[in-house]
């Protein structure tokens, strides 16, 4: 039917080849794993991720296949597998979050045999349930300035030095329904202020008025810190591992943790409740919480999120972190969970939009 | 027959675009839709061809049902050949290619579709240009392609819309005879919608004239032109004088039309009654410059008010009363100011008046 | 009919010439009744497969998403089949929706308008007239395809913020300055500039298609050049206009990346950002993303409608076979001014944001500017080695691109084929769909493919879903194409006469012959046009990309995201340039290899550089 011309033929077999490719490479990788070996499926948000599951595969002889995407499209993707689940470890930033998860009866309730590494800081932010784990911790918001338009002595010390009118239309943040850090920040702030009967009005009134001071909304710790870095903004509210981060390509920006406290935000490891391959999954999250599997995370080449606190024993932070005179707060994740849609609908209402 | 039509009818939405339409053409013949714009003509041939399906009728092609009876042959499998007025040239290939598309369908060896092409081309004339695209074709290639590609396949019945149309008039008169000539030699059915009178006249064997979605008429080229069935299908096959009157009956009992102190005399075909027309084709009359013998029937007396030269004949206009003017073709100028024409009586035909459209 | 009355005479022999018998055996030509059958069902089959591959790519994921609206507990654990209309209370129960509607809107119909002209104008400059480089104008609009529209947003960030590239490089910004662009208006113009080219490519197209004979009939009733061109070849063109248009309007409305950005900031609050907090946020709420995601398909619906008002039983149909060669208009004392016009466009919609990228991707810290201790090309290295992910994610997404572009770009022809001229059942439906999925965000699509393909009665009969296999994200990209390649098919099929196609099946062709013999090459040079913008979407495609990543084989464009997401647009922009230089060399390939395909056509000439 078709006509002979070489033209038509030449049109066909491009046709072909460019549909066959990306099976062939299917077919080839199917083949290449060895069917013996086991492999788990980890969706994490975390920048040392496939580093710690090449780590983890080289040691345990178990395939890691990592999907790394942004805590808010893995969220998106387990709730859509919910009734056919796909992943057997989820690793990302804020406990907050992860209990939305556990409430949902997702979440395998074990106990790990590296339950004792952790640190004081560490055993705090463990749940009850056994449902997840910290894996390290980072602060939320820190108060992050310009070098350049501002001295040490200058810079703010405290949330509430953020109101004044020098700083007028100078501070920046990240906006929570794009932001992971963004929400512990904000619900801790409603925590801190709001006593310990959880009166909401303090919170409210503090953002209305930082709102009222000229605050800049950007979606993530990215743009944030870049209005900072350019001298745009003076001052800007991100996680610390982000200043860090920035700090060591060389950017001219200075760093003050908050003398009433900084919101811990723990990165929390957990494991599919149905997964189908609990053992292997298990034996990746001991070694999460290991010196040598720490060891690994810290020292991920180039990449912001090791910028972290460990909260395991023996193991050291990178250097330039501060470690010392932090005031950290933790955050009543079950609380702050039960209130997420009203804080995050009335900030990008009343802060936000405006 | 090679087609029969029978009681086809199509509705586009409210408007009765064909009605009734009934006729059948024999093996070889060359059959004409002929009509004015809105005719429906053209809704006839797309349903021979199948591209329209009708409301309710009957179609058959060489003893074969292609529409009616509970059975639709699929335009793709009714071995029909068509001729679009635009001609419809694929673009992107060539004369040789656009001919030999419909072979390519039809399991040919190579060597047989290369001989059909090679034949189709000399048929239509265009040996030498089997490489060129379209766009470099001239109109009268173009349309001899399209022909040449609807003859390739030698269908059972060939369909023309209009192909002559976008033609020079001198091309325009090459092509018929042509297409005539060519048809003929290969005995090949064909079915021609067109609205010019004088292509049909001039390459039908059968005429079917179509007005308003209905057939008024069918015959012979010259049937149609010297025995139209009304006053429409008259002056639409040539120029033609009317001189309506009263029907009234003369001493042998036939049908007269009269008019004042005038009386016409000429044939009947159609049922007369009350009010009547008499049809003088211009070219029948004869110019005398005196009353010519006083029992002598059809004569008209008038002045001459306009006179042109055709190039081998004359035109004249001739006042015969205040509201009545008649033409007449005639060798010679007029002889006098006040002339007699005079129709023969078997070349006139008298029609009912026109009240309203044609049944 | 009338009577014959007494004196008809027989019927005689009409023409004077003598007949000769036909020959002994006409026909010859007939096909058999066999060969008849055989065809008619493939011709069946190949409109049945269009219409499925339709059903099975978009109406299916998209129905499985959209259904939650009215079943919100359709895929919980345990599944409640109970009607609710919770989530559109949930939906219609803020005031900023209604707001977020309007705003919505404004931008839609804002952007198509200015896009549409933007791209015709452009388009006839470049096939119509004698501008100065205009070959040179149409590569770059290639160029702006290639750049992602995320891209163009932080570009614009680090552009023309308060300390950003131009403030601190170039010259002070004053604020008035600042604060348009970082307005709707700048969103606007910042839209228009990102989806102008599908106008472009649809009006280029249809052009191609179009002799002078109509505006040249107009001149010579007296008609003058700029009214007569506009009023007739306006006219004409409307098929493609609306074509492009409409895409543009449901692009606008369906942006999740740019707008989100840009118009966050500027209080500017949009479906799409209601859409996000719905589906990024836990508690994650799909109803409700089904519920807003109705919103912007009856918008979508809206402006179909209007098209079809406007367009409707009008012939455009004027490449029949008998088309000639359009001639260029001079241009006189306008070529200076247009050129430098069309110059400036091009530098702000391209150029800035192109060199702001590689910019960073030179830099080792955005804050120390182009300082020259701070340029390397560490970024370049990073991504080139091949022990990293980049690689491999670079030449996945090349070849996953490459499928889809021809998978998108020939179904999508007969899908538009099968559509609108011929007759399958459930046609308006069909037309509908490929239409109103454009005004769906791409996430929401991708969302409805995992549920749609990761149904646990799937382990049985297909031995494991096909979610989470690479195959389906190439399905998803497919489908995300599809549309596109459809209207813009559509827009060039518009244009072939039907006479074309009805000559196709008097020769005896069926459907899928006259789709593959005739309407194929007729259209193939819109066909290549959509194949070239196919294949750069997809390699930049995020929301697919994201949500149906194979764990451990992450597309290119997810890669870039996350190194800015962890801080690194060093190798993120790099990552980018690398991606846009292939893309650029693809595009060279392509067009080498299509002038060297394509013999001679005549009226179907394609032009030099697409």
């Amino acid at each position: 039917m078709f006509v002979r011309h070489s033209r038509a033929a030449l049109v066909a077999a491009a046709l072909a080849v460019a549909v066959a490719l990306p099976f062939r490479s299917v077919a080839a990788q199917v083949q290449a794993r060895p069917a013996a070996s086991e492999a788990i499926t980890l969706y994490s948000a975390q920048g040392y991720d496939i580093t710690m599951g090449k780590a983890f595969a080289k040691m345990s002889g178990i395939q890691v296949n990592t999907v790394d995407d942004s805590t808010g499209n893995i969220l998106a993707k387990i709730q859509a597998e919910r009734n056919n689940p796909k992943w057997d470890v989820v690793w990302f930033d804020g406990d907050a979050t992860m209990q939305t998860l556990d409430n949902q009866g997702l979440l395998h309730k074990w106990t790990s045999p590296n339950i004792g590494n952790y640190t004081a800081l560490g055993k705090g932010l463990i749940p009850s349930d056994h449902a997840f784990y910290p894996t390290g911790v980072t602060a939320a918001g820190v108060i992050v300035y310009n070098t350049r338009k501002l001295t040490a002595a200058q810079a703010p010390k405290d949330w509430s030095d953020l109101l004044k009118p020098q700083f007028k239309d100078q501070v920046a943040e990240n906006d929570p329904a794009f932001s992971g850090p963004a929400f512990p920040l904000i619900a801790g702030m409603f925590q801190r202020l709001g006593g310990p009967k959880h009166n909401m009005a303090p919170g409210y009134a503090y953002y209305t008025k930082l709102q009222a001071n000229g605050l800049k909304i950007f979606q993530t710790n990215d743009p944030t810190i870049h209005s900072v870095e350019t001298g745009a903004r003076e001052i800007g509210i991100v996680q610390d591992s982000a200043y860090y981060a920035a700090k060591a390509t060389g950017a001219p920006l200075g760093v003050v943790y908050a003398r009433s406290g900084v919101t811990v935000l723990p990165g929390v490891i957990a494991i599919n409740a149905q997964s189908r391959h609990l053992q292997a999954a298990e034996s990746f999250v001991n070694y999460v919480l290991s010196q040598a599997g720490q060891n690994t995370m810290v020292h991920d080449p180039g990449d912001s999120d090791s910028f972290y606190t460990p909260i395991i024993k023996g193991v050291s932070a990178l250097p330039g972190r501060q470690t010392s005179g932090i005031t950290w707060q933790l955050l009543n994740y079950k609380w702050a969970a039960a209130q997420a849609t009203a804080i995050k609908q009335w900030f990008h209402v009343n802060v936000v939009a405006k | 027959m090679s087609v029969e039509v029978s009681n086809l009818s199509k509705r586009f939405g409210t408007t009765l675009a064909v009605a009734d339409v009934s006729f059948t053409v024999p093996e070889g013949h060359f059959l004409a839709l002929l009509g004015p714009s809105g005719s429906g003509k053209t809704t006839v041939l797309r349903m021979l061809a199948g591209l329209e399906q009708p409301d309710s009728g009957r179609i058959s092609v060489h003893g074969r049902v292609v529409y009616g009876d509970q059975r639709v042959v699929p335009a793709e499998e009714r071995d029909i050949g068509m001729v679009f007025q635009d001609y419809a040239l694929w673009p992107h290939m060539t004369v040789a290619q656009n001919i030999a598309f419909g072979l390519r369908l039809r399991r040919l060896s190579r060597q047989e579709r290369d001989a059909r092409v090679a034949e189709a081309l000399a048929l239509a004339r265009l040996q030498g240009l089997d490489e060129r695209y379209p766009d470099q074709l001239s109109g009268g290639q173009q349309q001899r392609v399209a022909i040449a590609r609807a003859l390739a396949t030698r269908p059972g019945l060939l369909l023309l819309d209009e192909p002559l149309s976008n033609l020079d008039a001198a091309l325009r008169e090459e092509m018929r005879v042509e297409l005539v000539r060519l048809l003929r030699d290969q005995g090949i059915t064909a079915v021609y919608v067109t609205h010019d009178r004088i292509e049909a006249l001039a390459m039908a064997d059968q005429i079917v004239v179509m007005r308003a979605g209905r057939v008024v008429q069918i015959g012979s080229p010259e049937e149609l032109y010297q025995r139209p069935g009304s006053t429409f299908i008259a002056a639409f096959m040539g120029n033609a004088n009317f001189v309506p009157g009263e029907v009234v009956a003369d001493a042998d009992g036939r049908p007269n039309v009269q008019r004042g102190a005038l009386r016409l005399r000429g044939r009947v075909h159609t049922a007369l009654n009350g009010r009547g027309v008499a049809m003088l084709r211009p070219e029948d009359g004869a110019l005398y410059a005196a009353a010519p013998a006083p029992d002598a029937a059809n004569v008209l007396e008038g002045d001459v008010v306009h006179s042109e030269f055709l190039g081998g004949r004359w035109r004249h206009v001739v006042t015969i009363a205040p509201d009545l003017t008649v033409q007449v073709l005639t060798p010679e100028r007029a002889p006098t100011p006040r002339v007699w024409l005079r129709f023969p009586s078997e070349r006139c035909v008298l029609l009912p008046a026109t009240d309203g459209p044609d049944a | 009919m009338a009577l014959i009355g007494s004196d008809a005479t027989p019927e005689g022999g009409g023409a004077a010439q003598t007949r000769r018998p036909p020959p002994a055996m006409p026909g010859g030509g007939a096909i058999s009744a066999g060969v008849q059958r055989r065809r008619r069902a493939a011709g069946v089959a190949f409109s049945l497969g269009a219409a499925l591959a339709l059903l099975i790519l978009i109406v299916y994921p998209l129905a499985t998403i959209l259904i939650q609206s009215i079943i919100p507990d359709l895929f919980s654990v345990p599944a409640r089949l109970s009607l609710s209309l919770e989530p559109f209370s949930k939906a219609f129960g803020t005031h900023e929706v209604y707001s977020a509607m309007l705003n919505t809107i404004w931008l839609g119909l804002a952007v198509a308008i200015s896009g549409t002209l933007v791209g015709a104008a452009l388009a006839v400059l470049h096939q119509r007239t004698d501008l100065p480089g205009r070959r040179l104008f149409n590569l770059l609009v290639w160029v702006n395809l290639f750049t992602p529209s995320y891209l163009i947003a932080l570009a614009w960030e680090l552009l023309f913020s308060r300390g950003g590239f131009l403030d601190t490089t170039v010259l002070p910004l004053p604020d008035g300055v600042i604060n348009v662009i970082f307005s709707p208006v700048g969103l606007t113009v910042l839209l228009t500039l990102r989806l102008f080219p599908f106008s472009y490519l649809a009006v280029g197209a249809a052009l191609r298609g179009l002799g002078s004979e109509y505006e040249e009939a107009a001149r010579m009733v007296g008609a003058r050049t700029l009214r007569c061109w506009l009023q007739i070849n306006g006219r004409l063109l409307a098929p493609a206009l609306f074509a492009g248009g409409l895409i543009i309007f449901a692009e606008a409305i369906s942006d999740y990346g740019t707008a989100a950005t840009i118009a966050q900031q500027t209080g500017f609050n949009l479906v799409t950002y209601e859409l996000y907090t719905a589906i990024n946020n836990a508690p994650v709420d799909y109803p409700l993303a089904a519920a807003l995601s109705l919103i912007l398909v009856a918008a979508i619906a809206v402006a179909l409608l209007a098209q079809a008002r406007l367009l409707r039983a009008r012939s455009y149909q004027v490449v029949t076979g008998r088309t000639r060669q359009a001639r260029a208009l001079a241009l006189g004392p306008w070529r200076r001014p247009l050129f430098a016009l069309v110059a400036v466009f091009f530098i702000v919609a391209l150029l800035l944001p192109l060199v702001a990228t590689f910019g960073v991707s030179v830099m080792r810290n955005v804050g120390n500017g182009l300082a020259a201790g701070n340029l390397s090309w560490d970024n370049y290295q990073a991504v080139l080695d091949s022990s990293g992910e980049a690689l491999p994610g670079l030449l996945r997404s090349t070849w996953l691109a490459l499928s889809t572009a021809t998978i998108a770009a020939v179904l999508g022809a007969a899908v538009a084929y099968v559509v609108e001229r011929t007759r399958v059942p459930g046609q308006n439906f069909l037309r509908l769909t490929t239409i109103v999925t454009l005004a769906i965000p791409g996430v929401v699509l991708a969302a409805g493919y995992i549920f749609a393909w990761n149904q646990p009665w799937m382990n049985n009969v297909f031995g494991g879903t096909p979610y989470g296999t690479i195959g389906l994200l190439l399905a998803a990209y497919v489908a995300g194409s599809l549309p596109f390649s459809a209207r813009l098919a559509g827009g060039a099929l518009a244009q072939v006469g039907d006479h074309l196609l009805e000559a196709s099946r008097l020769a005896g062709a069926d459907t899928l012959r006259t789709f593959a013999r005739i309407v194929l090459p007729v259209v193939a040079p819109a066909l290549l046009s959509t194949w070239m913008l196919v294949f750069t979407g997809t390699i930049f495609e995020l929301p697919a990309s994201e949500l149906l990543q194979p764990p451990g084989q992450a597309p290119l464009a997810v890669q870039i995201i996350n190194q800015y997401n962890n801080f690194k647009e060093g190798p993120g922009t790099a990552m980018t340039i690398v991606a846009v230089g292939i893309v650029a060399v693809a595009a060279l390939a392509s067009s080498v290899a299509i002038s060297l395909l394509r013999p001679r056509r005549g009226a179907m000439r394609v032009r030099r550089g697409l």
